[in-house]
């Protein structure tokens, strides 16, 4: 291959000559009367149909999402830490509204890919040419020990935000001096890896201005978590002695769960708290796995180039439904794959190659309001199989150590990286 | 361990940004102004590459300073909290499209 070698006087001279040629130009034609639906008003659902809208404007996107607002999870836990007000996380769908997504507030009730329909709580049934479907996860009550769907009333979730998100900050708030609040994460995989943890932490931020003799006790589904060499010197720092991990292979497994006398019993010994913050394991949510699109597991295979779930053509799937190579679950990696998806269903609709681009991934996590840590990956579809696979020399977490100023650093970019992150989705 | 001359793989870098900015190659010649690999950038830096929060405005920054900052983030010389792990499987492709539509974009003082 021969290329000439310019030198950079030379490359900017041409980059003031033909700046703005490929900004005007307009992407290629697409089918003019093709409909594209997005099932799910979160971080993914947002994201692909404000990019469809963009990259082509000529096709019809419509949006079914069943609240007229949506709280984020990332966030939330400064909720329940109460250094935030929940109107912080919740908007509107407003701007989507203005660049021409029609917004359903209603519940996609069913899909199927055989007539290429997706059936509305309200009887109304949409045809779709592509849909784009990111509908988040289910909670699987089926696998804890004695309980139903109806035990979060007592023993919030809080892991889809909302009034799960201040139920259970009200009730650390009205906890008793030197009360216990008890989390019970999940084995992998779930929902915002890091999250348990942060939350952990911007509990005991609030606990240790409000109720210092209070305890938090992790008794987690698994024996090792996100970032957990950062948080536990965080911990270690801020909170010295408030919060305490007790992996999986310390307590065996949930044995019973009494909601009433807010007690967990685990095979190895039984823990009491006053506040229990129990976050039950998860698959796709119904809509995926009614659809036949699980295929015989809990989560949507995709296609890493185009999206396209394994088990349904013209159906993509994206977000804490699927599995998408070695991307977490997050929503700032939803969001990135919406993006992603949007471009790769515009290139369907044409007739072209999709493109194999960059997707990346970044999670930062508040151990203290001026102490941030984060994690980060950087992928592509590889070629042969279009796994989107981690690219070798990237990612990682933040610098392990004694670093106050990085970590002040990290806490300036989380609160950067959330505001820029939901005016992608949600401003104007 | 070896290093490539910085002169040699900046002088590759911008020639394929030449070629980017003239329109030729990569996702714009088939998907208008819009690609992947830029929507990766946005999603902390802002839409359109304008910042809300502390991550710097990226949109209408100078293309040759921009792809010097990328490069510098990918060979260790640039220090950061978190572009060096970012940036580092960047190919010259990459790193010449992001600068270019960046920088085609109208920035914050514009």
């Amino acid at each position: 291959m021969t290329r000439t070698v310019l030198t950079r006087r030379q490359a900017l001279g041409l980059a003031g000559a033909a700046l703005t040629a490929p900004i005007l130009a307009t992407p290629a034609r697409a089918r003019a009367d093709a409909h594209v639906v997005v099932i799910g008003g979160g971080f993914g659902g947002t994201a692909a149909a404000r990019a469809m809208r963009r990259i082509m404007p000529e096709v019809a996107v419509t949006l079914v999402t069943d609240a007229p607002d949506f709280a984020t999870c990332p966030f939330s836990n400064l909720v329940i830490g109460s250094l935030w007000d929940m109107s912080e996380i919740r908007f509107s769908y407003d701007a989507l509204h203005n660049d021409g997504v029609k917004v359903r507030v209603d519940q996609a009730v069913a899909l199927d890919p055989a007539s290429r329909t997706v059936t509305l709580h309200s009887g109304d049934r949409l045809s779709y040419d592509r849909a784009i479907v990111s509908p988040g996860i289910d909670f699987r009550y089926d696998a804890l020990p004695g309980v139903g769907a109806e035990v979060a009333d007592r023993l919030p979730h809080a892991w889809k935000a909302g009034a799960q998100t201040i139920l259970l900050r009200d009730q650390i708030r009205s906890m008793p001096q030197g009360g216990t609040v008890i989390i019970a994460p999940p084995d992998n995989p779930f929902r915002c890896p890091p999250g348990p943890y942060e939350r952990a932490s911007l509990i005991a931020s609030y606990l240790s201005r409000h109720n210092p003799a209070a305890k938090i006790i992790i008794v987690d589904g698994k024996d090792k978590f996100s970032k957990q060499g950062l948080f536990m010197e965080g911990w270690q720092a801020l909170y010295p002695g408030m919060i305490e991990f007790v992996p999986f292979s310390d307590h065996g497994g949930l044995k019973a769960i009494d909601a009433d006398a807010r007690r967990i019993e685990t095979y190895f010994g039984d823990f009491k708290g006053d506040v229990i913050n129990l976050i039950p394991p998860q698959q796709a949510a119904a809509i995926v796995l009614d659809a036949g699109l699980g295929g015989s597991g809990l989560w949507c295979e995709i296609d890493g180039l185009t999206f396209e779930a394994r088990e349904a053509a013209h159906v993509h799937v994206i977000g804490d439904a699927a599995i998408v190579g070695d991307m977490p679950k997050s929503g700032f990696a939803a969001a990135t794959q919406g993006k992603a998806c949007a471009h790769a269903v515009a290139a369907l609709l044409e007739g072209r190659e999709p493109q194999r681009g960059i997707l990346m991934n970044t999670c930062y996590s508040l151990v203290g309001p001026e102490y941030g840590i984060s994690v980060a990956g950087v992928y592509r579809s590889a070629p042969d199989t279009n796994r989107l696979a981690s690219l070798p020399g990237s990612g990682g977490t933040s610098a392990a150590g004694d670093l106050p100023e990085l970590r002040r650093d990290e806490a300036d970019y989380a609160r950067g990286w959330y505001a820029n992150l939901t005016q992608e989705l949600f401003g104007a | 361990m070896n290093c490539p001359d910085p002169d040699r793989v900046h002088r590759g870098v911008f020639a394929i940004l030449a070629a980017v900015l003239s329109g030729a190659g990569t996702a714009w010649a088939t998907d208008g102004p819009l690609s992947v690999t830029v929507g990766a950038c946005t999603t902390c830096h802002g839409p359109h590459g304008m910042s809300q929060g502390t991550m710097p405005t990226i949109a209408g920054m100078d293309s040759e300073a921009f792809a010097e900052a990328l490069l510098a983030f990918r060979d260790g010389s640039r220090e950061s909290t978190v572009m060096g792990r970012l940036v580092g499987p960047l190919s010259d492709e990459d790193i010449a499209e992001i600068a270019a539509y960046f920088a085609a974009l109208p920035g914050a003082d514009q």
